[in-house]
């Protein structure tokens, strides 16, 4: 057998390698940059010294996993990804919380005190984590849609978007109630 | 008119002494406050100051107070749902307030016009920027509907379908007497047995026997016409009407924008035309007569079992309380457990064709066994709503039964008294029996008659809405009419975002002549498709002007500009139908040497003769499948019929071979001549051949001039030549 040949694994060692190297993921780690606030925003400093003047947090499964696997921006850049929000420092955390709270709003309904169905729409009563609000939809099949993970979501006459606490049961009585009329 | 709505007294009065009582130009409200929280804040600013209040529990909150003149850059910062307003104050970035997406409209329009005041200047006004709402009940509109679903109220829609049925009132007069003389017919056999029984077969009077079976027998036979001839008349009267309906549907729909679809999925958009038409020819066809019918028998039952003894006909209505309210629980929990089903079949029928759909991907990554899980899991649902819904049935329909049936208990207990002590004849009594035996089911209809109805509104209503929704131009006869179009295309200071709070294409000035070959080259998601769409008019200019021969696109006839421009699109699209049917789609009066002459130019004209059907092949869903090359000489060929002034071509990415690619662009050449062409521009044969270039780099033009001059300037262009160099000189070394 010639000496220079790969065994399979090591091939799949290679290839995953040399996939890793194309793709450029940069994951960041505690102590690899530093975040403050300066001026009314936050900044971000990468141990070569490079500060990034204004810099966002994105989540890549807003979903699933909101504080992990979070990317790190300036503008279109990514800066880096982080695995874990919780491996982080309380300041650190505290100041990505921020920001991703800013990136992110969509109010989770927690309960739902009233609903009726209205000229082919539905206004829901409802109560979320962030105040008490009267969600005005249009037309039923167009303002509910649920992922596949079984989340749901209500979609209102203005364009805004809610998350149904599924786990309320008067919540989902609704939300069946109305799949029913879809 | 600047941003400004009614301002709360409390808030005023928080304000007032801020503004020192200057005039306010800007009030506008946002629905969150900073941290996220569903309360009101208010910006309000006069020419000279600008103050924020927030509402937070107890009350009224000054959050900021500046002098214009300190403020520097407002910008609005769009996020997920939301987004903020942020301002450069003293060198400082400041968040001013936070708003939800359904505001993100009204705050980009705030931020422009306080950048203005803050610099002096006189801000722009935007009669779109606040939310539309209703007139009448303060219901939110759509962005671009003026109706308000919440005003449509049900009993207008109502007189809208009856509107639809008013050609047809002569057949449905007719089809009222029809129905009526049936069920009139239908209540005669319970009495007629009555008088058999009383009166001739008990009397043992059999002159008579023969007369009244003959009467009985032929009221049965006209009632049987009656019914066939109502039934006839109500199916082919419904299903005209259906049709009426659905003809101004599909037109309506055809003439609705693009930005309509894109908002909308196509499917869920079909399954509206399909379903609730459908839903509605039921109703007109089948539905309406027979419960129109049954309103009438119910009384007919009521009056005729009161008319032989009143006594007994209350006592056969005893259950009925009862099998009414059974009737609405029943029919209401049968129906969930059936609408479930109906789901999970709707589920299942999604899955099964996503994955038969897919069936290529699914082979080439060895996934059958994952898919045919995927759609046991689906199976096992539907059997399990199935089941379901087959038991409730069983469990529910009997005990229903049971119930409805339990009037003849009483009246065989009441009734049989009356008998033995002789205050009626047996006769009345089996009357009565059988009349009690046919309230069931006109009973059961009735009181489901407000579900029916309501679904029945709720599909009406969902068509009508489509209907309702504003077409492209509205007021075509307002419009200039443009047949003889030059294409000379001008754009003025153009930015416009498919959602209006977010730009895509920034400032864009153009200025191109009749007959001049633009390229437009830049990365994906530059924005290069969105400037073909603006200058098909698919979407409309929001801000700036984009001219045609000198008349803003706005104010031109559609038709006419349509038909003056000519697409050669990246993936054409082929219709069912054949390949001459295909390149005249745009011209379907072409005689066959016009087809064959513009084949010929678009280098078809050999591939498509070496067909075994030539131009008769079928192309589209079933047809013969192209290979991306034919199609996109098949589109060329479409081009060069319709002959357009302004040509759009949007250049295939995907690489063909080279005797293929040499024909194309052979084609193309002789296609653009003497027409003012926009292409996006992938070639370098093209690149070179565009008189000028146009670089867009994230919406803006960053660079413009022939190939050569922006080889020479070494800036944006350069870089993307040069990247596409070495991708080709990789294909060569790869291949
Ligand atoms: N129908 C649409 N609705 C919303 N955004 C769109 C739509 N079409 C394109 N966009 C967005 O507009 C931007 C410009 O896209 P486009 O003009 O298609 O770029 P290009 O043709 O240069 O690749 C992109 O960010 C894209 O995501």
């Amino acid at each position: 057998m010639d000496e220079s040949m790969l065994s399979s694994q090591e091939l799949a060692e290679e290839r995953r390698k040399a996939a890793d190297e194309a793709a450029h993921v940069r994951y960041l780690n505690p102590g690899d940059f530093i975040v403050f606030e300066q001026d009314g925003v936050f900044r971000l400093t990468l141990p070569d010294d490079r500060t990034y003047l204004k810099f966002s947090a994105y989540r890549t499964f807003p979903l699933s996993m909101p504080e992990k696997y979070i990317s790190l921006r300036s503008d279109m850049d990514e800066i880096g990804m982080i695995r874990d929000l919780s491996d982080f420092d309380k300041g650190t955390q505290q100041i990505i919380r921020e920001l991703l709270n800013r990136r992110y709003f969509v109010p989770r309904v927690l309960k739902i005190n009233g609903a009726k169905e209205r000229y082919g729409g539905m206004v829901l009563d409802v109560e979320t984590d962030r105040g008490r609000k009267l969600i005005i939809t249009k037309s039923l099949h167009e303002s509910l849609s649920e992922n596949a993970a079984g989340r749901c979501f209500i979609t209102d006459v203005e364009g805004n978007r809610y998350e149904i606490n599924m786990d309320d049961e008067s919540s989902a009585e609704v939300v069946t109630w109305i799949q029913q009329r879809i | 008119m600047l941003v400004k709505e009614a301002i709360p007294q409390q808030i005023n009065d928080k304000a007032g002494r801020r503004l020192d009582g200057s005039e306010i130009r800007i009030a506008a409200s946002s629905d969150l406050s900073i941290d996220g929280k569903l309360t009101e804040t208010w910006l309000l600013a006069t020419d000279k100051r600008l103050v924020v209040i927030g509402c937070n529990g107890q009350g009224p909150d000054v959050l900021h107070d500046y002098d214009l003149s300190a403020i520097k850059q407002v910008t609005c910062d769009s996020q997920i749902g939301n987004g903020f307003l942020d301002a450069v104050v003293d060198g400082q970035t400041v968040t001013l307030l936070r708003y939800s997406s359904a505001q993100m409209r009204k705050f980009g329009a705030v931020a422009k016009q306080l950048d203005a005041l803050s610099k002096g200047d006189e801000p722009k006004p935007d009669p779109e920027a606040l939310p539309k709402r209703c007139p009448k009940c303060n219901f939110p509109l759509e962005q671009d509907s003026t109706v308000c679903a919440n005003c449509t109220r049900k009993h207008q829609v109502i007189i809208r379908l009856l509107q639809y049925a008013k050609p047809h009132w002569k057949t449905g007069l007719f089809v009222l007497l029809l129905i009526l003389g049936d069920y009139v017919l239908r209540l005669l056999p319970p009495y007629l047995q009555k008088v058999l029984v009383d009166d001739i077969i008990i009397p043992r009077k059999s002159d008579l026997l023969l007369p009244v079976v003959i009467t009985l027998a032929s009221a049965g036979l006209l009632a049987m016409f009656s019914s066939m001839i109502h039934g006839r008349l109500g199916a082919w009267m419904g299903s005209r009407i259906t049709h009426t309906i659905r003809m101004a549907l599909c037109e309506h729909l055809e003439k609705l924008s693009v930005s309509y679809f894109d908002k909308r999925q196509t499917g869920a958009v079909m399954a509206r035309v399909n379903q609730d038409t459908a839903e509605l020819q039921r109703f007109l066809a089948d539905d309406i007569y027979f419960f129109i019918g049954n309103c009438f028998y119910l009384i007919g039952i009521l009056a005729m079992m009161l008319h032989l003894n009143w006594k007994l006909g209350l006592v056969a209505l005893i259950p009925a309380p009862i099998s009414a309210f059974m009737t609405l629980k029943v029919m209401r929990g049968l129906r969930r457990v059936w609408r479930r089903f109906w789901h999970r079949r709707s589920r299942f029928g999604a899955v099964l064709n996503d994955s038969l759909s897919g069936v290529r991907t699914v082979k080439a990554f060895a996934q059958e066994e994952r898919e045919a899980a995927r759609l046991t899991a689906k199976s096992g649902d539907l059997m399990v709503a199935a089941a379901e819904a087959e038991a409730t049935w069983a469990l529910l329909v009997p005990s229903f039964l049971f119930v409805m049936g339990s009037g003849a208990f009483f009246i065989w207990y009441f009734g049989g008294l009356q008998v033995i002590d002789d205050e009626i004849k047996l006769g009345t009594l089996m009357a009565v029996l059988m009349y009690s035996a046919m309230l069931a089911q006109p009973l059961t209809i009735v009181i489901r008659l407000s579900d029916w109805l309501g679904r029945v509104l709720a599909a009406a209503e969902r068509v009508f809405e489509i209907m309702d929704t504003p077409i492209e131009q509205p007021d075509e006869k307002k419009a200039v009419r443009m047949p003889d179009i030059r294409g000379h295309i001008e754009f003025k200071d153009v930015t416009f975002g498919y959602q209006p709070h977010n730009p895509v294409l920034h400032n864009i000035t153009l200025d191109v002549q009749p007959g001049e070959m633009i390229g437009l080259v830049g990365h994906s998601g530059a924005g290069k498709s969105t400037t073909i769409n603006l200058i098909c008019r698919f979407y409309t200019v929001q801000e700036g002007e984009l001219l045609i021969d000198g008349v803003n696109i706005k104010d031109i006839h559609i038709g006419d500009l349509r038909s003056q421009i000519g697409i050669v699109p990246q993936e054409p699209y082929l219709f069912a139908g054949t390949i001459a049917e295909n390149i005249a789609y745009s011209k379907a009066d072409a005689d066959i040497e016009d087809i064959i002459r513009a084949s010929k130019a678009a280098n078809a004209h050999d591939f498509i003769v070496n067909f075994p059907d030539g131009y008769e092949t079928q192309v589209g869903e079933r047809g013969q499948g192209l290979s991306g090359g034919e199609k996109q000489r098949i589109a060329i060929a479409r081009a060069i019929l319709h002959d357009p002034k302004i040509l759009i071509m949007d250049e295939a990415t995907s690489s063909v071979d080279t005797e293929t690619e040499k024909q194309i662009q052979e084609a193309l050449s002789r296609l653009v001549k003497n027409r003012t062409t926009f292409a996006i521009a992938h070639r370098l044969s093209t690149l070179r051949n565009a008189d000028r270039l146009l670089v867009l780099d994230h919406g803006k033009i960053a660079e413009m001039g022939t190939h050569d001059e922006l080889l020479e300037k070494k800036g944006v262009y350069y870089k993307l030549v040069e990247t596409q160099r070495e991708l080709a000189q990789m294909k060569v070394v790869d291949g």
